[in-house]
């Protein structure tokens, strides 16, 4: 099992997001349960379509300042991995559109900037989440 | 698990049955400068049953001759419902059948569905 410390790069597009703090990549759906009406519990959860955001907190907010929501690109991200000698890990999630940015300045403490970023499916047959070793 | 003339039509997912009321249908006249009123009674009437539900199936195929199935019930004649609790509704014939939008797919293939049928007294 390979284990991973630290993001080595993190990039939207040709824009690369200096000094990462951390990527959270989130895949979710919306539940939709139903019953029969003699039955005292759910017998059907169904769900929607998946969809795969990403939230990325940086310490620069220089790059953040000149980006516009909507904005459509790759995101991708490398991972170190814990051990030396063992490969990384780069993932890659296509498509992803930009909708919320937040430029956060504190008292004493370096600010920061939280992108969150929801992907399209190029086709919707394919997943924009994509992760392999890192070269 | 509700049934069409004893076919197994809804059993892919979750029903249920709502029943209307029988309704009476009645004439009432008024006459002017008197109290009161008079009220035909014209007998009872036929009652609308709201059935909804899930359909369920592993591909959108077996989907669609789910929903098929269900629409060649849709012929005018009259059939007989049981629902999920045994109860029979002699008489009865689907007016409309609908599914709440387009075939969604999450955990296999779905739709929700209602279908109104009007029973006859």
């Amino acid at each position: 099992m390979e284990r991973y410390l630290g993001i080595s790069s993190v990039a939207f597009g040709q824009t690369p997001l200096p000094l990462p703090l951390s990527v959270r990549v989130t895949r979710q759906v919306q539940l939709e349960p139903a019953a029969g009406d003699a039955d005292l519990y759910a017998t059907s959860v169904q769900l929607t379509r998946p969809t795969i955001a990403a939230e990325v907190r940086i310490r620069d907010t220089a790059a953040p300042e000149g980006m516009s929501l909507g904005q459509k690109a790759d995101l991708s991200f490398t991972i170190a991995p814990a051990q030396s000698g063992a490969p990384g890990r780069r993932v890659t999630l296509s498509g992803a559109v930009l909708v919320a940015v937040e430029l956060a300045y504190e008292q004493s403490s370096l600010a920061t900037a939280t992108l969150r970023f929801v992907c399209e499916s190029q086709d919707g047959q394919t997943d924009p989440f994509a992760a392999e070793e890192a070269q | 698990m509700s049934t069409l003339d004893e076919v197994d039509l809804f059993s892919s997912g979750p029903h249920g049955l709502q029943v209307g009321a029988w309704p009476r249908e009645r004439v009432r006249r008024g006459f002017a400068g008197l109290d009161g009123e008079l009220v035909l009674d014209l007998g009872v009437r036929s009652r609308l049953l709201s059935h909804t539900g899930r359909l369920q199936a592993a591909a959108a195929a077996e989907l669609d001759i789910l929903i098929s199935e269900i629409e060649a019930f849709a012929d005018g004649q009259l059939h007989t419902l049981e629902d999920n609790r045994g109860r029979s509704f002699p008489r009865v014939l689907i007016e409309e059948f609908t599914t709440a939008g387009p075939i969604r797919c999450g955990r296999g293939f779905w739709c929700d569905y209602t279908i109104r049928f009007r029973q006859l007294p």
